[in-house]
């Protein structure tokens, strides 16, 4: 890792660390979003840093999961791996009935209907009837905790949110095996020049759907575990400005470079929070939240426009002839390829 | 193609028992309502044409989706809306707003004075494209500051902020992109990135406005007086009625005959109209005509500008080719600075006009552009007569849509986005060169 990653992630788990001081409930509370952040923005790291696709809505493909998740705990007491599983399934299935159309064409139209879908998924959700399990406008309530059996109410805290950290641990796992395998690096043939990925014979319509569909169906499994930790869901909260913010996580952590990206959650996660904090002690003639939007848009142009490969930058695919040659290299015996840049 | 061509059958006819009868039903009682929906279907198309034509417009100059349209068209609404009603208050003109206008008039004239100076040394271009309407803006101000503002007036103040703010975020964001050789989703994101910035800066505005001067701007109504009319069909002959004078009770109601006989205006008394059957066939209001009119006067002057000016064909082989037509001595600069500031500028005139119908808020404008995203992708991306088509058979679609929905159960209409939505969808899946390719085969 480089020395800016290894600089920004130290200040990070300091942050933390003396939030974890402070308030243990707060400090998990920061925690869960860290790592439910970082699941959906690993898989959006998976579509657009990888594969170059651009999936705007991706809070709808974290809404179908969640949702999912939610009835299925809340109508027919699934117990929770199930819950998860079924909506990893669903976001993936939501996720291939677009990718189907539009991974073909250019990419505009792909932006263009993922947008439209996570905004219908919204209305869809808002226009259920309130009287049935899914609550309509009112929300959805009554999904069981899965950690229901222990009744102190931090430790049933902590036991979730060391699951959720654990999830995270193991979707950070795939995806490192998936971009160091064949698989993402056929992604990245397809990001840097589609044409030529094809040339070489590969069918690259075939590996566009199936990152769309891979990164939905992990969107799918952060939103099951955002329904488990809060209980409730409402359709209001799931709107166009967390795909943004997942984004900016993206293209600030360094795209196709996973721990980069997890940097990046943290840092934009840790800024949010401590601007909360910082606003009941600084009075500016600004409100607070719209601000935050307006700097979620200004850091998006900012950083495509002077450090468009983010803070942490992509390494080069982890492969084992790789390995032989770096090892060669630090015997003195041969010089890795693209070695002399740094 | 036939394969999904027999697919889609398939399905249709699948579900056809399950929806045949409450539909045949619905349906049934949505014929009598046909001419209100048509007209309805109108304006709204009026409406999607104005904001889904700038989406075109960028795109065959800019080759990218604009996701920074809508909110670009809610700026361009919210200046004629606080020009509206805050540029005289009580009687009494307002400071702010004679300081704006005044300083926008200079500026421009300045911005102007500059262009004429560095005309010849080539890079003056961006300096008229950016002073013209800095200029009319200032005038526009003044002009509402001592006479009052009427529509002319909010449509071109709306349109001027509308395109310096289009065209600012051109010069400002997309031109150093795409000097930095960013690929086409870093372009969009970057768009999008323009959309939250001016957005939330609106959310601010209103915020500011609620907490400093105890004045709500957001989910207001416009405040233009519109008059509404109502329409009749009796014994061959249509007669429309000035709705609103019926409400003030005035004893000579306006009326306008159109029948057999000739077109005559004339008074109705109260009595007569009394006798009239209950149910209108249809109503409307001054913003359908008003709308109608800025369509066809845009439609026009562009269709004028496209084919038989030297810009517009200049624009035109800039669309096509841009090395080509820099090679021929085009100022291509020049036309990609026009095509952002004309699409910006018919984004401010839909804007007021979605204003005007609904309400105003900070969000509007992207509520709107994703409708005007399935009119795009609809007319097929960056064809002038495809988008013309498609906002209207799209605004149909929805009306009838709606009225279907109503009949079967009133609790439905909720489901209205999901029209247009669902004919994106399916373009998508049918044919996604959408109604251009109808054109380009024949030829």
């Amino acid at each position: 890792m480089d020395k800016v990653g290894l600089v920004l992630g130290i200040i990070v788990v300091a942050i933390i660390a003396a939030f974890a001081s402070i308030n243990t409930g707060y400090a998990l509370d920061l925690i869960f979003f860290i790592a439910f952040y970082a699941i959906a923005s690993l898989s959006l790291n998976l579509e657009y840093g990888y594969t170059g696709l651009s999936d705007f809505g991706k809070v709808g493909f974290i809404a179908v999961g969640a949702y999912t998740a939610g009835v299925l705990s809340a109508a027919f007491n699934v117990p929770f791996p199930l819950c998860v599983l079924a909506a990893a399934l669903a976001a993936a299935a939501v996720g291939a009935f677009i990718g189907i159309p539009t991974v073909k064409l250019r990419e505009d139209y792909l932006g263009m209907a993922t947008i439209i879908i996570g905004e219908m998924i919204r209305i869809l959700l808002r226009n259920t009837p309130t009287n049935s399990v899914w609550g309509g406008v009112f929300g959805l309530r009554g999904i069981k905790p899965p950690f229901g059996f222990i009744k102190d109410p931090l430790a049933r805290q902590l036991a979730y949110v060391g699951l959720s950290v654990l999830i995270f641990g193991l979707t950070y796992w795939l995806m490192e095996r998936w971009g160091n395998s064949p698989l993402g690096r056929v992604l990245k043939a397809i990001r840097d020049d589609e044409l030529a990925a094809r040339s070489v014979g590969k069918y690259t319509y075939r590996y566009k759907l199936l990152s769309i569909t891979l990164g939905s169906a992990i969107a799918g499994i952060a939103g099951a575990l955002y329904a488990f930790y809060f209980l409730y869901l409402n359709p209001d909260t799931f709107i166009p400005l967390i795909t943004f913010i997942i984004w900016v996580m993206v293209i600030i952590g360094g795209m196709a470079n996973n721990a980069g990206v997890i940097l990046g959650t943290a840092i934009v996660i840790l800024i949010n929070r401590l601007t909360q904090i910082a606003k009941d002690y600084i009075k500016l003639p600004l409100e607070p939240n719209y601000f935050q939007a307006m700097l979620v848009g200004i850091l998006i142009i900012l950083f495509l426009m002077f450090r468009p490969q983010g803070l942490v930058p992509e390494k080069p695919v982890n492969t084992p002839a790789w390995r032989v040659l770096e090892e060669a290299e630090r015997e003195g015996r041969a010089k890795p390829p693209g070695g002399e840049e740094e | 193609m036939s394969n999904k061509r027999a697919l889609i059958l398939a399905l249709a006819l699948m579900s056809a028992p399950l929806y045949a009868t409450s539909v045949l039903q619905a349906f049934s009682k949505v014929v009598p309502q046909l001419p209100q929906i048509v007209l309805d279907s109108i304006m709204l198309g009026n409406l999607y044409f104005l904001i889904a034509i700038g989406i075109t417009l960028t795109f065959t100059v800019a080759k990218f989706a604009n996701f920074a349209h809508g909110d670009v068209a809610t700026v361009g609404a919210y200046a004629a809306y606080l020009l509206y009603n805050f540029a005289v208050i009580g009687g009494i003109v307002n400071g702010l707003a004679l300081e704006l206008g005044i300083i926008s008039t200079l500026g421009g004239l300045v911005l102007l004075a500059l262009w004429y100076a560095l005309r010849k040394k080539g890079f003056g271009n961006t300096l008229l494209a950016l002073g013209l309407p800095i200029l009319l803006t200032g005038l526009a101000v003044l002009f509402a500051c001592y006479f009052g503002a009427n529509l002319i007036d909010l449509i071109v103040i709306a349109a001027t902020t509308s395109g310096i703010t289009s065209l600012l975020s051109y010069l400002l964001v997309y031109k150093p992109l795409k000097e930095r050789n960013a690929s086409l989703v870093q372009l969009m994101v970057a768009s999008i990135g323009v959309a939250l910035f001016i957005r939330y800066a609106l959310y601010e505005m209103t915020w500011y406005s609620r907490t400093y001067y105890g004045t709500e701007i957001a989910y207001q109504n416009f405040g233009m007086p519109i008059t509404s009319y109502q329409g009749w069909f009796i014994n061959g002959t249509l007669i429309i009625v000035n709705a609103t004078a019926v409400l003030y009770f005035m004893n000579k109601i306006p009326t306008l005959k159109i029948g057999a006989g000739g077109i005559k205006l004339t008074a109705m008394s109260m009595e007569e109209y009394y006798k009239l059957p209950p149910q209108p066939l249809i109503s409307f209001t001054d913003l359908y005509i008003w709308s109608t009119v800025t369509v066809i006067v845009i439609v026009l002057s562009l269709v004028l500008l496209f084919k038989k000016t030297k810009i517009g064909k200049a624009w035109r082989a800039v669309a096509d080719n841009p090395i080509l037509a820099a090679a021929c001595g085009i100022d291509v600069e020049s036309v990609i600075n026009l095509a952002w500031l004309v699409a910006g500028a018919l984004a401010g005139i839909g804007g007021l006009f979605w204003a005007m119908r609904t309400q105003i808020y900070p969000e509007l404008g992207w509520m709107v552009l994703l409708n005007a995203f399935a009119v795009a992708v609809l007319g097929g991306l960056g064809s002038f007569w495809g988008t013309f088509a498609a906002s209207y058979i799209l605004a149909f679609a929805e009306q009838l849509g709606v009225s279907i929905l109503a009949a079967i159960n009133p609790q439905y209409t909720g489901y209205r986005f999901l029209i247009p939505f669902s004919v994106f969808l399916l373009v998508l899946y049918i044919k996604p060169e959408g109604l251009a390719s109808i054109k380009k085969r024949r030829a």
